[in-house]
């Protein structure tokens, strides 16, 4: 009987009875479909949790790319088309950030799973979720046609964009305006084969992108794959290129479409040592500096951001039909005049979101100042390797590289096995 | 030289080591603080009836291309009015039930005689597609008993609901999964 | 040569710049005028229904709207002396005809309706009637109506007491002790009475000067009149889309007795106050239907000009209307024109 929440239900108090029927008729009762509700989510947790096993034992003990691959086309199936992409471990960041910023955010277990089950497997295994769960980068790696290399800078460059984005969601997030990376999640439109028009064009896009650029979103983009990587240096397995011992035959250093295959870097080079060692001491020295610029910029730029939350964008829309500044009225502002709410308290209201996302502004951009500042120092270290590797960070564990590798063909031999394509 | 490095291995893993150790226990933090604050629940998508403005954009925002918003109706508060202005146009032509006299672009709503002067309306969910309409009229001339709800067997149950992004008076909130309903009357579910 | 090439190359671009531009201002025009079409207002949109010629509005609205003070209003009544009985939440509110509170009156039960008499005042609750004195202060209370009773109304004669009961879709007449002596508009189609229809709890009734009880049959959208004995003399009104029919699903939700023996009535969904003659011939409307639902005021609507809760409306023996806006929670006071009513329309 109501249409605006504040304004109460005359007949709020008891119900006006129906009419009395005089032929038997009997009044139909709601009917209630439930949600995918009961064993389900175990169903899900159990799935993720195979599926980051195996993906462990084909990545490191079976050194298989062919049953790596059978395994991204189920976790596509499953995890992507069945499950609608949702949830999915990526967008869990938002809800673990909110959860851990607010304590009426109610979060399911589920996704504390989702959250946590892979950031384990990365600890102990390196980033076999990526390799063969993950469904968004099932869908790049199953895409890739003709890969091409991105030059190292490019490379670089890009990736910091993943730290971008995964700072703003976070601060998104916790803040309460949205879940970003749920909002532009570009292949979900792809696994519920519908979605809005600007989605299906980024999907495209990225999608055609991908066939060149092996896995463009987890390179550049991914929030998820940023906390990957720093977890996968710390892994207690890393991929190996090789089973045994390498012969720097260096017929894998083409093999790898993500760049993360390193060749060995032996003594630092006598001509350039004094130079860079220069370098890395003006980027310690610079580093505080680049963390105070990007606070800086970060709190300034956190009024407009504050504009993603609801209560702000409505307070600003108030404002300005108040001030005469903008004609009519919107959907929101017309329910705010109709709640009973008071003009000042929404202004006070969004004051204090306001200066929250001032506050969180330094730590998006102190972060985003950090990471910077970091990666021109580790750009100027040059830690010793004396094998082709796998760089522990970029590896995704995708296992084309085995095949490549000599000793694996004489292992394959050996044991007559058709473990590797 | 060979021994140098070494050490110097040994060192790294160590570091290693002791830093994956610290990872798992503040991953073991994450799952502590959740434990003891029992803010874990699994809960779903739904519409307060008593917020809901009928802005249209349950129609048009839902991530499938058939909303999972539907209408629905309580019966215990309906008037069973012969011209009922949930069915009919603001200006109908004839009180009968031919589409051109119908507020519901789809004709979802059917009309059965009860008895005199008592007519029943029931919602087809195949053919609404949840535009509220019919609510915003029944809600204005009569006695509010039709309104919007998600439906669980077509929700997906996204992390962050697209039509609670835009919906103007946060009608939308997260209920409990195993009762996800908010229905008119407190129908039961 | 050169030169001159150059700059007929450059007025060439410069030609294509131009048409390009006015192409594109002529399109951005197109679809501007395309969209206004579109917007244009369906003639059956419920807006129509509210639109009237000023020439019809009999009244005068004396001042300003005066704020019930409650969550929920429910009721409003006229007193003989030119006061103003606002029942609601759980307090009856006595104000003046300029619109003054004179007093408030606390009870304990919420007071659905309200009848003033000589000493006190009889108030309805849900199911029962509460006889209290001008204090408030409860002299009887009659027995229960019944667990589905829900009283709208009440209504006096010098012998009897008439109570609306929505939620049984009847009306009892009691003497004043409160002694039960028989129950009107039960279904008998021998009589001619085809019963009540209330759809919702709007279910209004009042005694009108030619002695005769009117009752409101908003599903049938009728007003009835019966004698006090129950028999039905005659009804008026019909559910149709021109003014003097009534709109929706059933109206009229309130009305109101002139002394000279006009009806006031008020519509559920559709802002508008109307007054008929006896005989239920359009005579006018007490105000703007637009102004009635002005969106400015402090509840702002999504269907302009609809209102969600019927008014209710009262009129004093000089002719006073009092329209109870149970949404805004405010009282609007009227009063007739002075140059007379124009002629009825036809």
């Amino acid at each position: 009987m109501v249409l605006f929440g504040i304004t109460l239900n005359i007949f709020s108090s008891e119900r006006f009875p129906p009419p009395q029927f005089e032929s038997g008729y009997v009044r139909p009762e709601y009917t209630v479909p439930m949600p995918r509700g009961g064993v389900w989510p175990l169903i899900d947790a159990i799935v993720l949790l195979s599926a980051l096993g195996i993906a462990s034992w084909l990545v490191h003990k079976k050194r298989s790319r062919r049953a790596l691959f059978g395994l991204m086309v189920f976790s596509l199936a499953y995890f992507g088309f069945y499950r609608k992409g949702c949830v999915c471990s990526i967008g869990s960041i938002q809800d673990m950030s909110l959860f851990l910023f607010n304590k009426d955010y109610v979060v399911p277990l589920l996704t504390v799973f989702f959250f946590i089950a892979p950031l384990v497997f990365t600890l102990l295994f390196g980033r076999s979720f990526c390799a063969g769960v993950c469904p968004l980068g099932a869908v790049q790696d199953i895409t890739l046609i003709k890969p091409v290399k991105v030059p190292v800078w490019l490379e670089h460059t890009l990736r910091y964009l993943a730290y971008v984005y995964l700072a703003l969601a976070v601060w998104l997030a916790v803040m309460g305006s949205a879940f970003v990376i749920c909002k532009y999640d570009p292949y979900v439109a792809i696994f519920r084969r519908n979605g809005n028009l600007d989605i299906l064009i980024m999907g495209g896009i990225l999608l055609v992108i991908g066939f060149f650029i092996g896995r463009p979103y987890c390179r550049f983009l991914c929030p998820y794959g940023v906390i990957l990587r720093q977890l996968s240096r710390l892994s207690r397995w890393r991929v190996r290129i090789t089973p045994t011992d390498c012969n720097q035959c260096r017929l894998c250093e083409e093999a790898c479409p993500y760049g993360a295959i390193r060749p060995p870097v032996h003594e630092w080079p006598e001509a350039s040592y004094a130079n860079d060692k220069k370098r890395l001491a003006l980027f310690l020295i610079l580093l505080p500096f680049i963390i105070a610029i990007g606070a800086w910029t970060g709190n300034s730029i956190a009024p407009s951001v504050s504009r993603t939350h609801p209560a702000v964008a409505l307070a600003e829309r108030i404002w300005m039909e108040e001030n005469q500044q903008a004609e009519g009225t919107t959907d929101a502002s017309q329910y705010f005049r109709s709640s009973g709410e008071t003009i000042g308290s929404l202004y006070k209201r969004a004051a204090v979101i306001r200066a929250g996302f001032e506050k969180g502004g330094w730590f998006f951009g102190g972060f985003l100042g950090f990471i910077l500042g970091g990666k021109l120092i580790l750009l100027s270290l040059r830690p010793r390797q004396r094998d082709y590797e796998a760089e522990r960070a970029g590896c995704v564990s995708c296992g084309r590289c085995f095949r490549y590798c000599p000793k694996e063909q004489e292992k394959i031999e050996e044991t007559g096995g058709l473990s590797s394509r | 030289m060979e021994n140098y490095n070494d050490k110097r291995k040994s060192r790294r893993e160590f570091l290693r080591d002791a830093l994956r150790g610290a990872s798992l226990v503040a991953i073991g933090g994450v799952i502590g603080v959740g434990w003891y604050r029992g803010h874990t629940a699994t809960y779903a998508w739904q519409i307060d009836p008593y917020k809901c403005t009928t802005c249209g954009n349950c129609e048009t925002a839902c991530v499938l291309e058939e909303s999972a918003v539907k209408c629905v109706h309580s019966y215990e508060m309906c008037g069973y009015c012969k011209i009922c202005f949930g069915f009919f146009e603001p200006q109908p032509n004839a009180i009968n039930e031919g589409g051109e006299n119908q507020i519901c672009p789809m004709g979802a709503i059917k009309r059965n005689f009860v008895e005199d002067p008592y007519y029943e309306y029931t919602i087809d969910e195949s053919l609404c597609t949840g535009c509220a309409k019919c609510v915003k009229t029944c809600a204005g001339f009569g006695n509010g008993s039709l309104h919007m709800q998600v439906r669980h067997d077509r929700c997906v149950n996204c992390n962050n609901c697209a039509i609670a992004l835009v919906c103007p008076s946060d009608a939308f909130k997260r209920v409990p999964v195993n009762s996800p309903y908010l229905f008119k009357n407190g129908g039961k579910a | 040569m050169d030169n001159q090439n150059k700059k007929t190359r450059r007025e060439f671009i410069k030609d294509i710049f131009k048409t390009g531009s006015a192409a594109a201002m002529g399109g951005l025009v197109t679809i501007g005028l395309s969209s206004q079409a579109g917007s244009a207002k369906d003639p059956r949109d419920i807006i129509s229904l509210t639109e009237i010629d000023p020439e019809m509005i009999l009244y005068n609205e004396i001042n300003e709207p005066v704020s019930t003070g409650f969550i929920e209003s429910r009721f409003v009544a006229a007193g003989a002396a030119g006061e103003v009985y606002i029942t609601g939440d759980k307090a009856v509110k006595v104000m003046d005809s300029q619109g003054r509170v004179r007093d408030t009156i606390n009870l304990t039960v919420s007071p659905f309706c309200l009848a003033p008499f000589g000493k006190g005042f009889y108030i309805g609750t849900k199911d029962r009637i509460m006889v209290t004195d001008r204090k408030g202060a409860v002299q009887a209370t009659w027995a229960s109506l019944g667990e589905n009773a829900w009283i709208t109304a009440i209504a006096l004669d010098e012998k009897h007491l008439f109570i609306a009961d929505a939620g049984q879709r009847i009306v009892w007449c009691y003497d004043h002790g409160g002694n039960l002596i028989r129950k009107i508009g039960e279904k008998n189609l021998e009589k001619n009475i085809s019963g009540f229809v209330v759809p919702g709890p709007y279910f209004d009734l009042a005694i009108a000067p030619d002695g005769l009880l009117r009752v409101a049959n908003p599903g049938n959208h009728q007003i009835e009149a019966y004698t006090v004995k129950g028999e039905r003399e005659f009804a008026w009104g019909g559910f149709g889309n021109r003014l003097e029919d009534f709109s929706a699903c059933c109206n009229p939700v309130s009305f109101a007795m002139l002394p000279d023996g006009d009806i006031i009535t008020c519509e559920k969904g559709v802002a508008r106050v109307k007054v008929y003659d006896t005989f239920g011939k359009l005579k006018g409307f007490v105000a703007d239907p637009k102004k009635l639902a002005d969106i400015s005021s402090p509840i702002k609507l999504k269907i302009e000009n609809v209102q969600r809760y019927g008014f209710d409306v009262a009129a004093d023996s000089e002719g006073h209307v009092y329209i109870l806006d149970r949404e805004r929670n405010v009282v609007r006071f009227f009063k007739a024109k002075k140059n007379g009513f124009p002629p009825a329309r036809e």
